[in-house]
């Protein structure tokens, strides 16, 4: 049985009207009933089926490439090659948008994608495609272009990649190594040192594997262009208005002319990919029709990235009573194929791995490298899962050399209250007097103040000390218990916006549109919004309506990705909420004759707070402002921004019961619990979703979930059938807490939560691994067929 | 050029208990592909078209089949039922309802498949054990929830069913 439990400091405790509740997610029904609609659900009519050819070679030229014969094929509307697209040069993460600035990027984005080039990357990589009338022609279509390619050599892994003879994979650089980060703002301090005077220093490695998102929706775009040269996209992206910049720089039009629709997601799990969308637009322009593209699940594995693969090694410090001294993590990261957000996610590694604990001196490296295998890029967790797993590991070695506990360790070396800072104010459009009135918790910190009272409520709820004097050995069978911690962040900030911004109108019914510029992929960001702008505005929860799903007529949103929704939206509708009933307030009062700061709204009802009876409903002044004022009709409207300059701390801890069987290798994992420091839940139910899902995807990328390379460079297979998911007969007993410990920055104290439930599965199963035999598996996923040759190696042997 | 085609045919269907008429191109034509190409019922989804994830779980006469991997010319002239045909006169069924208010959807494409494949199993057994329930929808992949509160509902509907002795 999986159980879910809260704990709230006091902070957390009073009662509010819609946050903290279990309100069902505003988009649940037409989920249920089957009426939502997802960008692989779009036909539009005289939608042309799109197709792309692959290149067979994990790297090669195209000597000559010959479509006449396939253009000259019946039913054939377009063929593209790179002989007939642009050739810009661009990042497929789109990057360069989501910074705020050239100067405080701390890494240069890399533009080293073309939307079809003439040389493949990787193997399979698209370099033609075609549009026909339907899939049968275009197959055909496709078996008539003739290509002589010019074959080369490739590179499939990092260290061959950075030999000085190694076949460059981007012709425009003269290294296979992109990026070199050897200027981490996070290093300080006098390392060497650290470790010269340290009693105790441990160090050790681990490679992570090839993680992939693979939601249930393959990807799927439809573009259509109109008479005038608007564009109109059907397709999944948490970035939506970062794609329209891709595709209208990419076409060389205006970017209001392009609309980006997504309405429902299947499920988006990090910066996958855009690269469906290039491929989709210029067959319908060069076709001048609409033009339908949806990858297989084989392409979506092929064409779309996954985490990037990490080569780590780390090594700490300690004086003998269990004080870190220093710290080093270097990484050899592979980026595939193409950078797109390679970098973006290095900040976070190093800064998970340095901030966790006390270092009085950090020092990271990491070298990005391409390789002729498939784009890699930040998925969820992005950056700290692989480092976290490595860190916990060197902080149990230390606390086995020490002689220590393994949790007091680890307290022992976390940042106590007094030493957090406060965090500055936070910037929004509102006057001082509206910012006293939010919710502020007076607890002061940057959000990690929290790391000991999360662990010990953790190491409670789980048993550990009971489990720590368990007999570790049980005839074939070896027990073992590992504990995780993390750290995450509320959003990219500062190293990228997380600015948002939308509009309320309150409906001549009373009800209130919202307009931002924002898809759904499954988190209730909307529902949650909905909750914290019913709480501030007094209107009710179920009167907010949004209009989200188009970049036309919504505004500029940077999207979702690194925990940014809960602190940036949530902030910004908490803001949104206050600005609305503040106009509501100011008409009241002309409608009611007393002034504005007399008045109140509760339950969608204003009030005189003197005497609660003299009462209005918003709805009653909604409609006479619209419809029935003397003079001129009036919408209540506001626009409200919120721009987020710092990221709070989001803390927790995985712990792990495992048990590993000596004969065959195999893992299981009895109990896990899950302790994660939200700030404040606005939605319980929302909460334990993220942590319950982010918790199983850790846990398959852990102990099984690893994308298959050939010797050729391709991914082998690349749907369920190879590539493994948990199922509902994998998952363990999974019992999760929501620890809410206020933060002041966030809106009713709230951080993020969105992908903090991937990141500590690996330390947590490793320590329980290690914790049972004695080894450590240095290569991700950690399997039986690993164990069982390690368990093998050491010689342990079956207690009779 | 006018050419005929000796291999499509015309098939009835009973989908959500109506009688439709498809015409099928030839008998590697998919149920899934009759559901959402032909009759525009995209409801049921396909996420892997290998018979692997279960999204596209459709009852057949009461049983649940992977439409993307039946031939249409197996089922001509069942009884299918798909999401859409759940709720009767606009009330939901309670498995839906329950889904719902024990927030097990996130990104609902597994959802359409997995309420099916729950009402098979709570038609035949209204009070089925963790293990039955985790068994009965092993086949049917979650990416998002990781399936502990899809279990909840399960149950929460269970319970729900009970209560009204349905």
């Amino acid at each position: 049985m999986s159980a879910t439990y809260s704990f709230k400091t006091e902070a957390a405790k009073h009662e509010l009207r819609y946050v903290g509740k279990r309100v069902p997610y505003k988009d649940a029904k037409e989920k249920a009933t089957g009426t939502a609609k997802y960008s692989i659900d779009i036909h539009r009519p005289g939608a042309y089926f799109g197709k792309l050819l692959e290149c067979p070679y994990a790297h090669a030229r195209i000597k000559s490439i010959d479509i006449s014969e396939a253009e000259k094929l019946p039913g054939v509307a377009a063929i593209i090659t790179a002989d007939n697209v642009p050739d810009t040069r661009y990042n497929p993460g789109g990057l360069e948008f989501a910074a705020r600035s050239a100067q405080e990027a701390i890494l240069d984005s890399v533009n080293d994608m073309q939307a079809v080039g003439r040389v493949s990357h990787y193997k399979g990589e698209a370099l033609a495609a075609v549009a026909a009338q339907n899939e049968e022609i275009a197959n055909r279509a496709l078996s008539l272009i003739k290509i002589d390619y010019e074959i080369l050599p490739y590179v499939l892994n990092v260290h061959d990649a950075m030999k000085e003879d190694a076949p460059l994979v981007h012709e425009f650089t003269d290294s296979n190594i992109s990026q070199l980060f050897d200027s981490f703002p996070g290093n300080h301090g006098d390392v060497d040192a650290a470790f010269e005077r340290a009693d105790v220093t441990v160090e050790s490695d681990l490679l992570s594997s090839r993680q992939h998102t693979m939601p249930l929706e393959t990807l799927c775009c439809t573009a259509e262009f109109d008479v005038e040269g608007n564009l109109t996209v059907w397709t999944s992206t948490q970035r939506a208005f970062i794609t329209r910049r891709m595709i209208a720089n990419l076409l060389g039009i205006p970017e209001a002319k392009v609309n980006i629709i997504c309405e429902h997601a299947g499920g988006f799990f990090g910066e996958s990919n855009y690269s469906i969308v290039p491929f989709t637009v210029l067959l319908a322009k060069k076709a001048n029709k609409p033009v339908r593209l949806e990858f297989s699940r084989e392409e979506f594995a092929r064409h779309t990235f996954c985490r990037e693969i990490y080569q780590m090694h780390g090594k700490l410090g300690f004086t003998a009573d269990g004080h870190l001294t220093g710290a080093t993590e270097e990484m050899i990261v592979d980026s595939g194929a193409y950078f797109n957000r390679s970098h973006n996610t290095l900040p976070p590694a190093m800064g998970a791995f340095s901030g966790q604990y006390v270092l009085p001196a950090f020092r990271g490296l990491a070298t990005i490298v391409y390789t002729h295998t498939p784009g890699t890029s930040g998925i969820r967790g992005y950056g700290p899962p692989s480092g976290m797993t490595l860190l916990n590991h060197l902080m149990d070695l230390g606390a086995e050399k020490l002689g220590m506990d393994r949790l007091e360790l680890r307290i022992l070396n976390y940042r106590k209250h007094d030493q957090a800072e406060s965090l500055p104010a936070i910037e929004v459009n509102t006057e001082e007097e509206e910012e006293k009135e939010l919710e502020h918790p007076s607890v002061k910190g940057l959000g990690s103040e929290s790391q000991e009272g999360v662990l010990r409520v953790a190491a409670e709820k789980f048993g550990w000390a009971e489990k720590s004097r368990r007999p570790k050995t049980d005839g074939k069978w070896r027990r073992g218990i590992g504990v995780g911690d993390y750290m995450d962040v509320s959003g990219p900030q500062p190293l990228e916006m997380n600015d948002r911004q939308c509009i309320m109108t309150l409906e001549e019914d009373g009800s209130i549109t919202v307009i931002v510029g924002h898809g759904d992929g499954g988190q209730n960001l909307l529902g949650a919004a909905a909750q914290i702008a019913a709480e501030t505005s007094g209107l009710h929860y179920e009167d907010f309506r949004f209009i989200h799903a188009e970049t036309k007529g919504t505004l500029y949103d940077i999207g979702l990705g690194g925990n940014s929704g809960n602190f940036g939206m949530g902030n910004l509708f908490a803001h949104a909420g206050m600005l609305l009933k503040k106009e509501i307030l100011k008409k009241a009062s002309t409608f009611m004759g007393m002034p504005a700061d007399c008045l109140d709204i509760k339950d969608g009802m204003i009030f005189v707070k003197s005497s609660p009876t003299t009462a209005m409903p918003v709805k009653k002044l909604a409609y006479k402002s619209i419809v029935v004022q003397k003079g001129s009709s009036e919408h209540i409207s506001i626009t409200a921004r919120f721009s987020a300059f710092h990221s709070p701390l989001a803390v927790g801890v995985v712990m792990a019961d495992v048990r590993v069987d000596i004969e065959t290798g195999d893992i299981k994992v009895d109990k896990l619990l899950m302790c994660h420091d939200c700030g404040r839940a606005i939605n319980p139910m929302g909460v334990e979703g993220q942590l319950q899902g982010g918790g199983i995807m850790g846990y398959g990328y852990t102990l099984f979930e690893d994308l298959s390379i050939g010797e050729d460079g391709g991914v082998r297979g690349g749907n369920y059938n190879s590539y493994k998911l948990p199922s509902a007969l994998d998952i363990p007993d999974f019992d999760t807490i929501i620890y809410e410990h206020p933060c002041p920055a966030g809106p009713f104290g709230a951080k993020g939560i969105g992908q903090s439930g991937t990141i500590g599965l690996g330390g947590a199963i490793a320590g329980g691994i290690y914790d049972a035999t004695g080894i450590w598996l240095d290569t991700m996923p950690f399997t039986p067929e690993k164990l069982l040759a390690a368990i093998k190696e050491k010689g342990i042997k079956e207690q009779k | 050029m006018t050419r005929y085609e000796s291999k499509s045919l015309i098939a009835s269907f009973v989908v959500d208990g109506e009688e439709r008429e498809v015409m099928l191109e030839g008998p590697q034509v998919t149920l899934a592909e009759v559901l959402r190409d032909k009759l525009d019922l995209t409801g049921t989804k396909e996420g892997c078209r290998c018979g692997e994830c279960g999204s596209c779980t459709v009852l057949v006469d009461d049983k649940p089949v992977l439409s993307c991997s039946t031939l249409a010319v197996a089922v001509i002239g069942k009884e299918i039922t798909t999401i859409e045909g759940l709720a009767k006169n606009g009330v939901l069924h309670p498995i839906q309802q329950a889904f719902i208010d024990s927030g097990a959807i996130q990104c609902g494409f597994c959802t359409p498949g997995m309420i099916l494949m729950s009402k098979v199993l709570l038609d035949e057994n209204l009070n089925p054990t963790e293990d039955e329930i985790k068994e009965h929808i092993g086949g049917n992949l979650c990416r998002c929830t990781g399936y502990i509160k899809i279990i909840e509902a399960i149950q929460l509907a269970a319970e729900r069913m009970r209560e009204v002795g349905i």
